[in-house]
């Protein structure tokens, strides 16, 4: 039998990694901006990903909540994933000055069909950016049908040695660990720099 | 003489827009209850007598145009090889634990960061060194943003807050029915941007234009909750006239000014940018 896994929230003061978590967000953030975008457009994998969850059934409520499901979705991976998820956001009284909270990294937008994220794909400015000029995940054959997300993403590195930005890592989660959505297709059209060594 | 210009944006959002009171201001000057899961929205009449309406203020929109800024410098100083941080908006947000890995640079000569520049600031890098004229502590802004022929705060005569209902996650379990926070989606007219330069310089103008793309991408976002993907707002340059300030003084009509081309106004800010560079001791 196929059962399907269940999504378990917990509060923070019930996450033992939460110090760790949040001490990867504060460095990615202070000392691995990349001064970069990158874009992933994926389409929903399972309208019941998890046995105690499934998706809304009306599309507003879907675009309200997806941030938060995402959210879930990493917190629920062991590993960097679960680290990860609070570059999506967090507020926390166990910081240093001036980093008590901060905003997030991503930008996620839904789409009801693949007709409206083309429609603003094509009229995204930074299209004029790329080298192609034009967007670069227009490039893939975007599905008609079918609810779209599209994560837009102020990317970060998230090691130390710069080698690994979050727009790569939220790409192999939609690829191959969320239940919920399936990476259709990445692009960026500036690319994350490295910073020189001072 | 000094020119001076302005600019027009189109102002078009891309779904909700939230500006005024959030939840902890609206507690304290009591127009929620402590606890509620409300907030309150800045709303305005339009005209004396007309309805109040959903507003965003005009003066609330230099602060995304400056964050835009800076990261767009940041990015191209980072491309010239600058080990550190090149304005002191991300300077100020070093604290102590990697003040080492962003050491404040020091100047040959009174200068203000790019950024102050053009936005104005005080206690910028350059105010910052030891044991030099102190009288560099303040650069006034060169741009000043409004709405034009719009129903935003600039125009009305009265303001009054309306309360609105917070949808938390939770809300979709065991509380009930999911309610869907919608403030001002289709706000109508939609609003012109005005972006008024005094004095002008392709700078300043260049760094506008291209901010208004990366906010037009979403990447930076107007307004509260904008970590949820509030506040985006598609900007289109429409327009612009620059002038020198001799002729509008002797009522002369200000010349239209074309925008430049994408990679001239990179040029423009790879230059200036690389010229504060070379500003560093």
């Amino acid at each position: 039998m196929n059962e399907k896994p269940r999504l378990e929230p917990k509060p923070p003061r019930d996450d033992p990694g939460r110090g760790p978590s949040q001490t990867l967000a504060r460095e990615s953030i202070m000392t691995g901006t990349a001064f970069g975008v990158s874009c992933l457009l994926a389409v929903v994998r399972d309208s019941q990903p998890y046995s105690n969850y499934s998706l809304p059934k009306t599309f507003p409520e879907f675009a309200f909540t997806l941030k938060g499901l995402l959210r879930l979705e990493m917190m629920n991976i062991k590993g960097d994933f679960a680290k990860a998820r609070r570059l999506f956001g967090a507020t926390t009284k166990a910081a240093e000055r001036n980093i008590r909270r901060w905003r997030s990294r991503v930008f996620p937008l839904a789409f009801e069909n693949g007709g409206h994220a083309r429609a603003h794909l094509e009229a995204c400015p930074l299209g004029r950016w790329c080298a192609a000029g034009r967007c670069p995940l227009l490039q893939a054959g975007l599905p008609d049908k079918g609810w779209l997300v599209l994560l837009q993403i102020d990317d970060v590195w998230i090691d130390q040695e710069h080698t690994v930005t979050f727009g790569q890592m939220l790409a192999l989660f939609l690829k191959e660990q969320s239940h919920t959505l399936r990476l259709v297709t990445a692009g960026s059209c500036l690319k994350p720099l490295v910073r020189r060594a001072p | 003489m000094s020119e001076v210009a302005t600019l027009y944006f189109t102002w078009k959002q891309v779904g909700p827009l939230h500006s005024g009171y959030g939840q902890t201001l609206a507690q304290a000057l009591g127009k929620i209850a402590k606890g509620a899961r409300k907030s309150a929205q800045l709303e305005t009449h339009v005209g004396a007598t007309g309805s109040p309406a959903p507003a965003f203020l005009s003066s609330s929109v230099k602060g995304v145009f400056r964050s835009a800024s800076a990261w767009l410098v940041e990015r191209t100083a980072r491309e010239l090889g600058a080990p550190t941080y090149a304005t002191c908006d991300y300077h100020s947000a070093v604290t102590d634990r990697w003040r080492k890995q962003f050491p404040v640079p020091r100047l040959k000569e009174d200068n203000f960061c790019p950024i102050c520049q053009v936005y104005g600031g005080a206690g910028c890098l350059a105010a910052i060194r030891v044991g030099r004229d102190e009288t560099l502590r303040r650069q006034l802004s060169h741009v000043r943003f409004t709405f034009r022929d719009a129903d935003d705060a600039l125009h009305g005569h009265a303001r009054w807050s309306r309360e609105q209902t917070f949808a938390w996650e939770e809300a979709s379990g065991k509380k009930g029915e999911l309610q869907i926070e919608n403030f001002t989606p289709h706000a109508q007219p939609q609003p012109r941007l005005e972006v008024r330069f005094d004095p002008a310089d392709n700078f300043a103008l260049a760094l506008v234009i291209l901010s208004a793309d990366l906010i037009g991408s979403g990447l930076f976002r107007f307004g509260r909750f904008v970590s949820r993907g509030y506040g985006a707002v598609r900007l289109t340059f429409e327009s612009g006239e620059r002038t020198d300030l001799q002729i509008l003084l002797r009522g002369g009509e200000p010349a239209l000014w074309e925008a430049l081309d994408l990679q001239e106004m990179q040029a423009i800010i790879r230059d200036k940018v690389q010229a504060w560079l070379q500003s560093w001791s």
